[in-house]
């Protein structure tokens, strides 16, 4: 079966650290303006199901920055508005002929039905609350370059982690790099069985800051609110915003990351996004690298860039 | 045509007494035992002599509790397709639930129904009538006049949210089961599989245990308070089990039954999204299995049904939330059963879950092989194996997550009210 980029929890460790370091190549031939061509003659498809603006322009402009050409597919939440499966979605795109997809879907594992479908590579670029690889990814190369290795660090996932791929993808390669992962958030949005894999769930937020090297504050969803997940953002803020009064707690090189996009003044403050810690715009920097890295290494699976 | 049929050598188990008795049936052409134990000296013309090899005679196999599409869906299912599954399966009824479109919650729905499954089905078709109009949960249904029209039980599926109507039901209709699927659905949320590490490890939500045995325990405190009859099916969990098996201790009338894909299947063979495993309630752990088995074992589990769910290739085809839940049943029902229980569990205990006791608790008066009577019965080879091929199945639904497992118990024979209508290709070139 043809590999995609399904997912990190089963992703080995040696092609992790492949991605990152194709990544960190690519990006020094970014700067050189010296970027090789991998994908010139490609068509990849970027098929999103559900909004997304930096992640689809991400991949799109890492794709043709080696040359590639994309042909970018909106389909709001569902072609099944005009009654079409997704399996017949599937079988169309297989019959156009692209040389990979870019799928973001609202549901876990449609990027592993689509991959068990088409014989070219599948990129998850969001399967509902299951991973978003790429930003796990872009993330950890973030990490590295900042904290120099994963090794032994202590990096805290701060917010809504029961919802959130990005925590997932996060989790994953961040504990198969060597880190120590640490969440914290309402024990409503804290899901079941995280210390089966060694994270440990803080009760409480001050007391770790002091702890941890790295920061990665995840977004609110306001809808989690409606659910009953927490009472308010007010009191969200209290208890879990990265506040600028908590950022005096961490550690002097302990830095801050955020997927995006932010809710400024209620999981992060705004002095905080901006401030010096904040590696937030190296993430959508090192996104393209990450992405250029990551569709080289599948649409060239097999020859000499494999 | 032979006036006189004969089944000889055949091992007769009674679910009951675990009586085993090897003996010679010889009916009648009005499918009438005539006599038992000897075989008429005559072997020509007038007889059909069938040798049954030694094999199991089991009286009234039933699958007590199968979703029909018909009507509303034929698309999926009919009835002349799952009782053909039935009949080649060994079943000799099929006890439909009243989900259909429309749903079956008048009297003239349950009328529809046994008139159609005369013209057109296998087997008997009884049907369970809706608890609620619509099954909506807001009035009672006709449960009076459904049941003067044959319905032999009524569902709406799960049990009802509103407490107070769920007593209501239970005072009203103390002679027939209520048949529940104990979910909270608050507790059940937007959950797809059973709540724990996997979920979280698959970006689902996950359901709670205790959405289940909350329901139980909710619904025992009713029938114990209020009477009527309860039997939850199916129950899926340790949980539930020891509440059940509580209350039965105390002498409160309430049953439960399984479904053999509980006792096959965990919690984790979902990973990877599969969704022929998709079902509802979800699969559960190793640890819930083995207190079910040990619920058959002490008698707390009084059925095992197929709970079959057919749906269209479609339906499964695609993404695991959007997937349909259930599984196509009937056609592995017996091997499922059978494989997953035996010989751990004696056999007579096994198939009183099949047989007497779903019998007993929809009140379905069955006739016993004796002389003057016309039973159905199936005949089965409890020990042959057989490779499940689920692109042959008399189903619709032909896909299953049994399909290529090697399971043993093969039916041979199917007879109905006396009348032999189907017998396996292998018993019948040894006639």
């Amino acid at each position: 079966m043809t590999n995609g980029l399904l997912g990190l929890a089963e992703l080995p460790v040696s092609t992790i650290r492949t991605l990152l370091e194709s990544a960190r190549q690519l990006k020094a031939h970014a700067s050189a303006q010296s970027i090789p061509l991998t994908l010139k003659g490609s068509t990849i498809l970027t098929l999103f199901f559900e909004p997304s603006t930096r992640t689809r322009v991400s991949f799109e402009t890492a794709i043709k920055r080696l040359g590639g050409s994309t042909v970018s597919m909106a389909i709001e939440s569902s072609s099944t508005k005009k009654g079409e499966t997704l399996f017949d979605t599937i079988k169309n795109l297989e019959a156009m002929g692209f040389d990979g997809v870019v799928v973001r879907h609202r549901h876990a594992g449609v990027p592993h039905f689509l991959q068990s479908h088409l014989p070219f590579p599948v990129i998850n670029a969001g399967d509902g609350f299951n991973e978003h690889p790429s930003q796990g990814l872009l993330d950890c190369f973030t990490l590295e370059e900042h904290l120099g290795t994963l090794e032994g660090k202590t990096v805290l996932i701060l917010g809504d982690i029961k919802h959130s791929r990005v925590a997932r993808s996060n989790l994953w390669a961040l504990k198969k790099l060597g880190a120590r992962v640490m969440v914290c958030g309402p024990p409503t949005l804290i899901p079941p069985g995280l210390s089966e894999w060694g994270v440990m769930v803080a009760p409480e937020l001050d007391a770790v800051l002091p702890l941890v090297d790295a920061v990665n504050v995840l977004r609110v969803q306001y809808e989690r609110q409606a659910h009953g997940y927490f009472p308010s953002v007010r009191e969200y803020r209290a208890l879990f915003g990265l506040t600028e009064d908590r950022v005096k707690r961490l550690p002097s090189h302990c830095c801050i990351l955020h997927p995006g996009p932010i809710n400024r003044g209620i999981e992060l403050d705004s002095m905080v996004a901006d401030g010096n810690r904040s590696l937030i715009l190296n993430q959508v920097t090192n996104g393209v690298a990450i992405r250029m890295a990551i569709m080289d290494h599948l649409i060239n699976q097999g020859d000499a860039h494999g | 045509m032979a006036k006189l049929t004969a089944l000889i050598n055949g091992r007769l188990l009674d679910t009951r007494t675990q009586d085993i008795s090897i003996l010679n049936i010889v009916l009648n052409d009005a499918g009438v035992i005539v006599g038992l134990g000897y075989v008429p000296e005559e072997d020509g013309d007038d007889i059909r002599i069938i040798d049954l090899q030694g094999h199991t005679i089991i009286p009234n196999v039933i699958d007590s509790h199968v979703h029909l599409r018909e009507p509303g869906n034929e698309g999926i299912e009919t009835m002349a397709s799952a009782s053909r599954a039935a009949l080649e399966s060994g079943i000799t009824l099929l006890v439909a639930t009243p989900d259909t479109h429309p749903p079956v919650d008048t009297p003239e729905m349950v009328l529809f129904i046994h008139t159609r499954r005369k013209q057109t089905a296998h087997v008997p078709i009884y049907t369970l009538g809706m608890v609620t109009k619509e099954g909506a949960g807001e009035t009672l249904a006709e449960m009076a006049l459904m049941a003067a029209e044959g319905a032999i039980g009524f569902t709406d599926g799960h049990s009802l949210h509103h407490t107070g109507l769920m007593r209501l039901a239970l005072e009203y209709c103390p002679h027939h089961p209520i048949v529940v699927t104990p979910t909270d659905p608050w507790l059940q949320g937007d959950g797809l599989i059973a709540d724990g590490p996997l979920a979280t490890k698959m970006g689902l939500l996950g359901i709670p245990k205790e959405a289940e045995s909350i329901r139980v325990a909710r619904d025992i405190a009713l029938v114990e308070r209020f009477g009527g009859h309860l039997h939850f099916f199916p129950i899926t969990t340790r949980a539930s089990v020891a509440l059940i098996r509580d209350a039965k201790a105390r002498g409160i009338p309430v049953t439960c039954g399984t479904a053999p894909h509980y006792l096959w299947f965990q919690d984790h063979d979902v990973e990877g999204y599969q969704c022929h495993l998709k079902v509802m309630p979800p699969l559960q752990s190793a640890d819930d299995i083995a207190a079910l088995i040990d619920g058959i074992q002490d008698g707390t589990i009084d059925t095992i049904a197929s709970d079959h769910q057919p749906n269209t290739v479609d339906q499964k085809r695609t993404d695991f939330t959007n997937a349909s839940p259930g599984i196509s049943g009937i056609d592995t029902l017996i091997p499922a059963t059978l494989h997953a229980l035996t010989p751990r569990l004696p056999i007579h205990r096994v198939m009183a879950c099949l047989s007497a006791n779903p019998n007993r608790l929809f009140g379905l008066k069955k006739q016993g092989v004796s002389v003057g009577n016309s039973p159905s019965l199936s005949v089965f080879n409890l020990t042959e194996s057989v490779t499940i091929r689920s692109h042959a199945f008399h189903s619709m639904d032909r896909s299953s997550p049994f399909d290529g497992l090697t399971l043993k118990g093969k039916a041979l024979l199917t007879m109905i009210d006396g009348h032999i209508k189907w017998v396996d290709s292998s018993l019948s070139a040894s006639v």
